[in-house]
């Protein structure tokens, strides 16, 4: 185990904006605040399963240290990627465990470095009918 | 006709001054003294728009009057029934409530396009605006209630240049069939006697030249850029407007539109505006079961060629354009289109210089998807 003192960081969804939905292994991710989607292919696509139920960094990082061509550093470099594009944000409870234990798995095939695919051609879209939270 | 209706008003959850005048604008609704009343059933429910005067019944019911029900009809033949949705429309002059309502909420956001209000992460309201604000659409799933104010009733509107009267009502029955685990789609379908094609993709991809191409079958066409899907039974696709909206070019491919065409519709993109009903009232399709999704998309190609494509890339071709467009439910809308992608097949349709190619390319999907369904039940 790779675990530091300092608690693995762990995510949530960054908002009811950011929608997903998973086929076969693509992931399709729209975030209704900023009308860019996102396609996730492969390992970028199950490790944003992991991600969004809470595995931290360092559980899914254990999980693949056998695979080959995987590096923790990719893993670490893609949830930042996915927090700058406001996909993900660090869980307020870093201590939290995820969600379920049967969410963990690990890519399947050959391993590639996950890759957040983005399209920003409905963003246009967006800025002629903005949504607005009247938070009632 | 009716007088003022007689809905108790929402319950409020608290005081919030937004709250209240939501109350009030409720109360003003029940208070609007409405002259016309239409009946429509629309993917098995029985829609009742009311209207503060005939015009505006007029306007905003053509694209519906395919799915209108006579007064004393029966219907039977169509899905049964899941209940009723209200629908108030009024013009002219902002009620003092709606004006203050909109204050409140759009105070920092007043730009050209309007935008949606959402109130708890739930859809509430379109504010539909151009030079000022034009309209608005409200909705009160619970109680299957929807109230919509327009300024066009003090106009005399040559030229409109947004689909208020091509898509009526299009917000709210996206966000109201959503809460009834349907989906309105953006998206074209076209239609044999047994099964329909979703024809999915964005503004120029070819939807619309394509489903023009079905009006020359029987109960050919289904829709041209809305369509609702249920999947109570099995997927099907229910149409919601007969209106059309084409490029000059393609036009003149379709002399059939000559008399359908109104001249006081005009798209932004330029497109022109066609009423199908009651002209071409049987080429017209109700609602069919769903048998493939098509992304059309043009091409060099003399002759339309079909491909197979796969379920993930038809759904970033489809959820996208539907859910930016029409934010309802979020995640459950996504789950339910990604479910009905899933089991039907996928196909990328690539437009021939000869029009008609992809039309009968269509035909011979629809033809031999019906053939294997019939075999499989």
């Amino acid at each position: 185990m790779s675990h530091g003192s300092a608690p693995s960081r762990r995510f949530t969804i960054f908002s009811a904006k950011v929608l997903s939905e998973t086929i076969e292994q693509e992931t399709l991710v729209i975030s209704l605040e900023t009308g860019s989607y996102y396609s996730l292919r492969g390992s970028a696509s199950v490790i944003w399963e992991m991600l969004r139920l809470h595995h931290s960094l360092d559980e899914i990082a254990d999980l693949c240290a056998g695979v080959a061509g995987f590096a923790k550093e990719d893993l670490e470099r893609f949830a930042d990627q996915l927090c700058a594009e406001r996909l993900l944000r660090p869980s307020a409870d870093a201590a939290a465990t995820a969600s379920s234990p049967v969410s963990l798995r690990r890519p399947e095939g050959k391993y590639t470095r996950p890759e957040l695919t983005k399209y920003t051609d409905m963003e246009a879209l967006l800025l002629a009918d903005p949504i607005h939270e009247v938070a009632l | 006709m009716n007088g003022p209706m007689s809905h108790e008003a929402p319950e409020k959850s608290d005081l919030d001054p937004r709250e209240v005048c939501l109350g009030a604008l409720w109360a003003d609704v029940n208070r609007l003294r409405l002259e016309s009343e239409r009946h429509f059933l629309v993917a098995g429910t029985r829609i009742r728009a009311s209207f503060a005067c005939e015009q505006l019944a007029e306007r905003y019911c053509r694209a519906l009057r395919h799915l209108e029900i006579p007064r004393g009809s029966s219907l039977q033949g169509v899905t049964e029934g899941l209940g009723d949705l209200d629908i108030v429309v009024a013009g002219g002059a902002l009620s003092p409530h709606l004006r203050k309502f909109l204050a409140t909420v759009h105070v920092t956001d007043r730009i050209n396009g309007g935008g949606v209000f959402l109130k708890n992460g739930q859809v509430l309201g379109l504010l539909e605006t151009g030079q000022g604000i034009r309209g608005v659409q409200l909705l009160w799933p619970r109680e299957r209630r929807a109230f919509v104010w327009t300024d066009l009733a003090s106009r005399e509107p040559l030229s409109l240049l947004n689909d208020t009267f091509t898509s009526p009502f299009r917000a709210i029955f996206g966000w109201f069939f959503a809460t009834q685990g349907m989906l309105l789609l953006h998206a074209g379908a076209v239609a044999d006697g047994s099964g329909t094609i979703v024809l999915a993709g964005r503004s120029g991809s070819g939807k619309s030249s394509t489903a023009a191409g079905f009006l020359s079958a029987p109960a050919g066409f289904l829709g041209d850029d809305s369509v609702i899907i249920s999947c109570r039974r099995e997927a099907t696709v229910h149409s919601v407007y007969s209106s059309l909206r084409l490029s000059a070019e393609d036009v003149t491919r379709n002399p059939l539109l000559r008399e359908c065409r109104d001249h006081t519709c005009l798209s932004p993109s330029g497109k022109h505006s066609f009423f199908l009903f009651p002209r071409l009232a049987d080429r017209l399709a109700l609602e069919r079961p769903l048998r493939a999704f098509v992304l059309p998309s043009v091409s060099d190609n003399d002759e339309a060629e079909l491909e197979s494509m796969t379920p993930e890339a038809m759904l970033c071709a489809i959820a996208p354009d539907t859910l930016l467009r029409l934010p309802g439910q979020g995640q459950r809308d996504l789950g339910v289109l990604a479910a009905v992608v899933r089991q039907t097949p996928c196909y990328r349709l690539l437009l021939g210089q000869r029009r008609e190619s992809g039309a009968e390319q269509l035909l011979c999907l629809l033809r031999q998807a019906n053939q294997e369904t019939a075999a499989a039940s």
